[in-house]
């Protein structure tokens, strides 16, 4: 799994490559914390090019979510592929994130008023 | 240690699988219930796959379900500090839904069944949300067959079983 930050105004987008799993969750928790710990706590999560997530990512995107909502931003995910988000779905998780097609309707919602 | 030598690859052509028998391949692997084995166990499954022809989806769903399985194990199975062993055994067989890939762990520490684990409750609000629980939730969900028992030698035995899809003719 790879993780490549970038900023756009008041977001921060984490865009996610490759598997997230048991053995890299704890990485994918900390390239959410560095922004978060600058305090830049509106996050997008860009999970395109993300192919698989355990449970060990969910409690990543949960940690992350909580974290975020605590201080005032969110935790928002965008371009899930179809097996990902059956699992986010399976696991109640379509209800708790807000989820957008891609990424720049993502960085486009934190403009609106919420 | 293991003892067994790997099972030479058929190079060049697929091994015809019987129709209406289990497998006369099933792998299998015994390896310390630690994280760093995760990667091995996943492999197997991974040659299995290729092996017998597995479809992207089921492949999917079988890694998460070897996942979460083989991390319970390693996490809760044996006292800290002192890990047992893991057991990962695959095999295909055929029945009257098709073809089923069954995936079995075995591990010898506290009997446990997962399977007796409550549904977690998604209804309530973010911060009620239970993080325990999600990966046996997962794999309940993504597998269509279930079984658990303790056996006096084997230790517990958890058997999980995945129905592929239909193949379809070239």
């Amino acid at each position: 799994m790879e993780t490549v930050i970038t900023e756009q105004d008041s977001v921060t987008v984490v865009a996610i490559r490759g598997s997230v799993d048991s053995l890299n969750a704890e990485q994918l928790t900390a390239a959410f914390a560095e922004p978060i710990g600058r305090g830049r706590v509106r996050l997008v999560a860009d999970f395109g090019a993300v192919t698989y997530t355990s449970s060990a990512g969910l409690r990543a995107l949960l940690a992350t979510v909580k974290d975020c909502r605590r201080k005032g931003g969110d935790l928002r995910i965008a371009a899930l592929q179809p097996q990902v988000e059956r699992v986010l779905s399976i696991s109640g998780f379509t209800s708790i994130l807000k989820i957008f097609a891609d990424s720049a309707a993502a960085v486009e919602s934190f403009k609106a008023p919420a | 240690m293991r003892s067994r030598a790997k099972a030479p690859s058929v190079a060049g052509m697929n091994a015809p699988v019987s129709s209406d028998t289990r497998s006369d391949r099933p792998a299998r692997l015994s390896c310390p219930a630690v994280r760093a084995s995760l990667p091995t166990l996943l492999d197997l499954l991974d040659e299995f796959c290729e092996r017998e022809g597995v479809d992207a989806a089921s492949r999917h769903d079988l890694r998460l379900i070897v996942e979460e399985a083989c991390v319970n194990v390693i996490d809760y199975a044996y006292p800290p500090g002192s890990p047992g062993s893991l057991t990962l055994q695959i095999e295909s067989s055929c029945g009257t839904r098709g073809r089923l890939i069954e995936v079995t762990i075995e591990d010898n520490g506290k009997p446990f069944n997962p399977l007796t684990l409550p549904v977690p409750d998604q209804s309530g609000p973010l911060d009620d949300l239970p993080v325990g629980g999600l990966g046996v939730h997962l794999v309940r969900q993504l597998s269509n067959t279930e079984r658990y028992r303790h056996d006096p030698e084997r230790g517990n035995v958890l058997t999980l079983g995945k129905y592929l899809r239909p193949a379809t003719n070239d």
